[in-house]
C-alpha cells in the first residue's frame, strides 16, 4: 500500500495521465487509478474532486456535464492543451526519479 | 425497504449552506456516490449497504469542506463579505423603521396636544421598546439547532473575546460622542437655531436612510449574481 503522502504527491500526473487516454468523470477516474495500481493506490474518494477543480482552477483541465441514463447529469474532464504539457514535464520529472532509484536498487526495475 | 435516493439527500444537506462547495460540487459527490453504490449492488451488497459503504468510502463531510475551502477560498471570503453586508443592512433597516415609528408616535403626542417633554420621552419610550424587541428577536433567532448559539461560538474562538469587547467599546464610545455631542448642542445653541439645524440634519438624514440601504442591496446583489455564476461554471 503507497502512504498517503506519495499517494497524494502523484495524485497530479495520475489524473492527467488518465485524462490523457480520453474524457473521463471522478468515479472512474479512481477505478482506473485502483486497477493501474493493482489496488496498490487508493485514495480516500472525496479527496479527488479538489483535485480535479484546481487542476481546472489552473487550466490543464476541462470541465462539462453530460446526461446520464437515468437523466441525472455527470460531470466529465478533458485535459487541455496546456495539460498535456504539463504531463510531459511531470512524466520527465518522475522518470528521473525512477531512474536514480533504479540505479541505486540496481538491475531489478520498480515497476514498468 | 431502505429509500435511497432519500438518503442520499440526507447525506447532501451534511454540507451546510455556507459551506466551501457550490452546489454543483455537492451533485457532482453525490453522483460518485451513486456511481459507488450501483458498482457495490452489482457485487451483491443490498442497497442499505452500499449506501453506508459508498459514504464511508468518500470520506467525512468535514473533510472534504476542508479541502474545498482549499481551492474555494475566494468564495468563503465572498460569502463572509455577503454575510457582513446583510448585517448592515439588516441593521439600517431596523433602524429605518424603528426611526419612522417613533416619529410617528411623536407626531400622535403632539396633535393629542401633549408638550415638548411628553414628546421627548414618548419618542424614548418607542424607540427603547423597538429596539429592545429587536434584541431578543435576534437573540431568539441566533440560537442554532444543535441548541449553541451564535454569540457563543463567536465568544469561543481563541481571539472571539476580544473582538466582542472591541465592539462593545467602539459603540459604547460613538454613541456617547453622538448624543452626547446632540445633548451640548440643544444646551450651547438657542432653541430655534437648534431646531432648524435639526430640520437641515433630518432632511439630511432621509436622503442618507434612503442611500445607504440602496447602495448595499446593490452590493448585495452583485455578491450574490457573482455567486451564482461561480455556482454555474
Amino acid at each position: 500500500m503507497i502512504p498517503k503522502e506519495l499517494a497524494a504527491a502523484s495524485s497530479r500526473p495520475l489524473v492527467l495521465a488518465i485524462l490523457a487516454k480520453g474524457d473521463d468523470y471522478g468515479y472512474s477516474i479512481i477505478q482506473r487509478v485502483k486497477e493501474a495500481s493493482g489496488g496498490q493506490i487508493e485514495w480516500s474518494e472525496g479527496m479527488l474532486y479538489p483535485v480535479l477543480h484546481r487542476l481546472e482552477k489552473e487550466e490543464l483541465i476541462r470541465s462539462f456535464w453530460k446526461q446520464t441514463d437515468n437523466g441525472r447529469r455527470r460531470k466529465y474532464y478533458r485535459l487541455s492543451a496546456s495539460g498535456k504539457r504539463s504531463l510531459t514535464v511531470h512524466r520527465d520529472q518522475w522518470n528521473s526519479v525512477h531512474k536514480t532509484l533504479s540505479q541505486l536498487w540496481g538491475t531489478e526495475p520498480c515497476f514498468s | 425497504m431502505f429509500q435511497l435516493e432519500q438518503h442520499l439527500q440526507e447525506w447532501t444537506k451534511r454540507f451546510g449552506p455556507t459551506t466551501s462547495m457550490r452546489d454543483c460540487d455537492i451533485e457532482e459527490l453525490a453522483q460518485h456516490v451513486r456511481d459507488s453504490i450501483a458498482s457495490l449492488t452489482a457485487k451483491g451488497l443490498d442497497d442499505e449497504e452500499a449506501f453506508l459503504v459508498a459514504t464511508h468510502r468518500i470520506g467525512p463531510a468535514c473533510a472534504l469542506e476542508e479541502e474545498f475551502a482549499k481551492v474555494n477560498s475566494g468564495r468563503i471570503k465572498v460569502y463572509q463579505l455577503f454575510w457582513m453586508v446583510s448585517g448592515v443592512l439588516l441593521f439600517e433597516m431596523c433602524r429605518f423603521f424603528i426611526g419612522a415609528a417613533t416619529s410617528f408616535g411623536g407626531i400622535l403626542a403632539a396633535s393629542a396636544g401633549g408638550n415638548g417633554s411628553v414628546i421627548g420621552y414618548s419618542s424614548v419610550a418607542i424607540t427603547t421598546l423597538l429596539w429592545l424587541g429587536v434584541a431578543i428577536w435576534l437573540y431568539r433567532v441566533s440560537v442554532a439547532p444543535n441548541g449553541q448559539r451564535s454569540i457563543d461560538r463567536v465568544l469561543t474562538q481563541p481571539y472571539g473575546k476580544w473582538v466582542g469587547i472591541a465592539g462593545v467599546l467602539l459603540f459604547l464610545v460613538s454613541a456617547m460622542t453622538k448624543f452626547g455631542s446632540q445633548i451640548v448642542m440643544a444646551y450651547l445653541t438657542p432653541l430655534a437655531d437648534y431646531g432648524q439645524a435639526a430640520a437641515i440634519l433630518a432632511l439630511a438624514n432621509a436622503v442618507l436612510a434612503l442611500l445607504i440601504p440602496m447602495a448595499f442591496l446593490f452590493v448585495m446583489l452583485s455578491i450574490r449574481n457573482r455567486l451564482r455564476d461561480s455556482a454555474i461554471t
